[in-house]
């Protein structure tokens, strides 16, 4: 009835081009649509049982306090949910590497790419690929939320405070930015589980070597750069008092050599701010997937 | 083959079903390794004045006493809310002293405290004393976060942390520890006299009733255990009934307390009615494990659902040419497993116990 009173008004020509438009972009989405549902159709399995393992991890770190009456639970609500989110950044780690692993190298290592590429735009199949895989991992991430929220309210009889979606919300983040570094990876590497043992030695360990190093090369650079450092907002933001002066985030580790009379200060930090937080991980998200787009372009089946 | 399928699926289904009852017999039969067993859990509880009328509680209980002074906080404004976390609960065999410092705390003048606890040295001294005469107690050791009477929204911190809460193992050590504790103030008193200070003997109703406001807690089975500690108290004016500790006191007039206790072990609910039997004080308890076994359940039978109508469809898909009854026969099993899932999640969460 509106296009119709359109018509009339003479808005005729508008509302054939705001038609054509609408048409384009269901041209344009469609495929990347289709490629989001088949990759959440291919992979839910996988994504049953790592959601399986996950939310059982979840409840077992409240088990644990029902099953041995010793064990003293924390004190506060937030205290036991910044305990049980302990688990999350590994937890992120290993899904990502999981679902991400294989987004670009297996088109060109199991070369389906002759068959998919000529009949799908690249980049339209990896942003597909890349939302479901996305979907899954957040996913698995948010059953693990759930379940220690659950147990949150059991033990603790309170509503979760609004912090516990602040937390969530940065761990998507985080996600976002570990599955655009494994997406980078992913880009030039040959095979699937070659992406995933780089990414995982990558992230668990060489970043820890780095922030090692860089502390004792100059412990005043705070290590931004690395998303190991970066991931400690997950939790941090649960705390009463989340440092907020540049000085409360983190703590000097004084080692005194009584022989030499020396004293060696080692710096750990604690926590980035929120705004460098997120802004850090934004900026991981545009740099990887920019890099990883290039790469993904220039490279030949 | 079909026929096969089918045995194989009852006796899967028949299986489970024991397997649950089973779980849950056992897990009764674990825990009752002693006579009481005290079913608290770690868990939060929540009390809320529900009812308070100052005019009916200074003609029955006192004109200069409100209920803030029997309770911490703002316990004389209705809808005031405290909250008590378990965080921790031990079977220990305990000193006499630690007893006498927890339980009779209230008995004990300030100044006294000062001159006997102030110097850790000298405390630690007076608790070896204490053990070596009196010996040891077997309790239960709980630890609780406990936020004030208010009605403002709780802190983040608790008010007292660590409150440590004794409760006797055996119901005859009520009296025991009394009469130890009465015997401990007449040798302390001959050595206070000099600093001219002096502790009085607590009678089996003070005793009962200290135990009471400060939330005593209590052990399965709850009638069990209070008609042991009234007998072995020796208190006239108590009696108990469902569950429910009836105490009779008088203050400017007759007055009762009820303290209900609830399947934790912990009062749900204290009533004050003066002689008409009208409420003139009460407090409520609430907790969340409703709330968390109802979404547990529904998430549970939303997760099943969904599996079932998947697997369904896969088989509207794959067999078309299956008659109906081949095709849901599955289907009511598979009905029946969600049903029992739900069931046993309900029954395994509601009685788990501690296992002493």
């Amino acid at each position: 009835m509106i296009k119709e009173e359109l018509r009339r008004n003479g808005g005729g020509e508008k509302l054939e081009k705001i038609d054509e438009l609408f048409d384009e972009l269901i041209l344009f989405l469609k495929p990347i649509a289709h490629t989001y549902i088949f990759e959440l159709k291919q992979r839910w399995k996988k994504f049953v049982i790592f959601s399986s393992i996950i939310g059982l991890f979840g409840l077992l770190t409240g088990i644990d306090y029902v099953l041995f009456p010793e064990n003293s639970l924390p004190k506060t609500q937030a205290l036991f949910l910044e305990d049980g989110l302990g688990l999350i950044i590994l937890i992120n780690i290993f899904a990502v590497c999981f679902f991400f692993g294989g987004i670009i190298c297996t088109e060109y290592s199991n070369k389906t790419g002759y068959v998919v590429f000529p009949k799908i735009n690249k980049y339209k199949l990896i942003i597909g690929k890349y939302s479901g895989a996305l979907t899954l991992v957040i996913g698995v991430t948010g059953l693990y939320y759930y379940a220690l929220g659950l147990l949150g309210l059991y033990f603790y009889g309170e509503p979760i405070n609004s912090k516990y979606f602040l937390s969530f919300g940065i761990a998507c983040l985080y996600i976002l930015a570990v599955s655009s570094f494994v997406t980078l990876i992913s880009s030039f590497m040959k095979s699937a589980n070659v992406t995933v043992i780089t990414t995982i030695i990558i992230l668990l360990i060489g970043f820890s070597i780095i922030d090692g190093l860089m502390v004792l090369w100059n412990p005043n650079i705070e290590p931004l750069y690395s998303l190991n450092y970066l991931s400690n907002l997950i939790t941090s933001v649960l705390r009463k008092n989340f440092p907020t002066k540049r000085k409360d985030r983190y703590e000097d580790i004084e080692y005194k050599d009584e022989e030499e009379d020396e004293v060696f200060t080692f710096r750990e930090w604690i926590t980035p701010s929120i705004e460098d937080g997120i802004t850090f991980l934004v900026l991981y998200v545009v740099i990887c997937m920019s890099l990883a787009m290039v790469i993904f372009k220039r490279r030949q089946l | 083959m079909l026929k096969n399928t089918h045995t194989h699926s009852k006796a899967l289904l028949t299986t489970l079903i024991l397997a649950v009852i089973l779980f849950n017999a056992c897990s009764n039969v674990f825990a009752a390794s002693s006579t009481y067993q005290l079913p608290l859990t770690k868990i939060t509880k929540f009390n809320e004045v529900v009812t308070y009328d100052k005019d009916a509680w200074k003609e029955t209980i006192s004109t200069k006493d409100e209920p803030d002074d029997w309770f911490e906080g703002d316990a004389d404004k209705i809808r005031a809310k405290n909250k008590i976390t378990f965080t921790s609960i031990f079977s220990k065999k305990k000193g006499a002293s630690s007893l006498f410092f927890t339980m009779f705390k209230s008995f004990i003048p300030d100044n006294v405290s000062l001159l006997l606890f102030s110097d850790p040295e000298i405390k630690d001294l007076i608790s070896e004393e204490i053990d070596e005469q009196y010996g040891k107690y077997e309790v239960w050791m709980v630890y609780r976060e406990v936020w004030d009477y208010t009605i403002k929204n709780f802190e983040d911190d608790a008010d007292h942390s660590n409150r440590r809460q004794f409760i006797l193992k055996n119901p005859e050590d009520y009296h025991d520890i009394l009469k130890d504790y009465n015997n401990w103030v007449v040798e302390l008193n001959e050595t206070l006299n000099e600093f001219n200070m002096t502790i009085f003997k607590v009678s089996k109703k003070d005793f009962l009733w200290d135990l009471i406001i400060n939330d005593l807690i209590i052990a399965s089975p709850f009638e069990s255990y209070l008609h042991r500690v009234i007998e072995e108290l020796n208190i006239n004016n108590a009696k108990i009934r469902d569950n429910t500790l009836i105490l009779e006191r008088n203050e400017r007039e007759l007055f009762t307390i009820e303290a209900k206790y609830g399947d934790q072990g912990f009062q749900s609910s204290f009533i004050v009615r003066n002689k008409n039997g009208k409420i003139i004080y009460e407090i409520k308890n609430s907790d969340s494990r409703l709330l968390v076994y109802t979404i547990s359940s529904v998430t549970i039978a939303v997760i099943v659902s969904i599996t079932i109508i998947a697997i369904i469809r896969r088989k509207r898909i794959h067999s078309v040419k299956m008659s109906k009854e081949v095709a849901y026969k599955p289907l009511k099993y598979l009905i029946i497993l969600a049903v029992i899932v739900t069931l046993a999640t309900i029954i395994i969460f509601i009685p788990f116990k501690p296992s002493k």
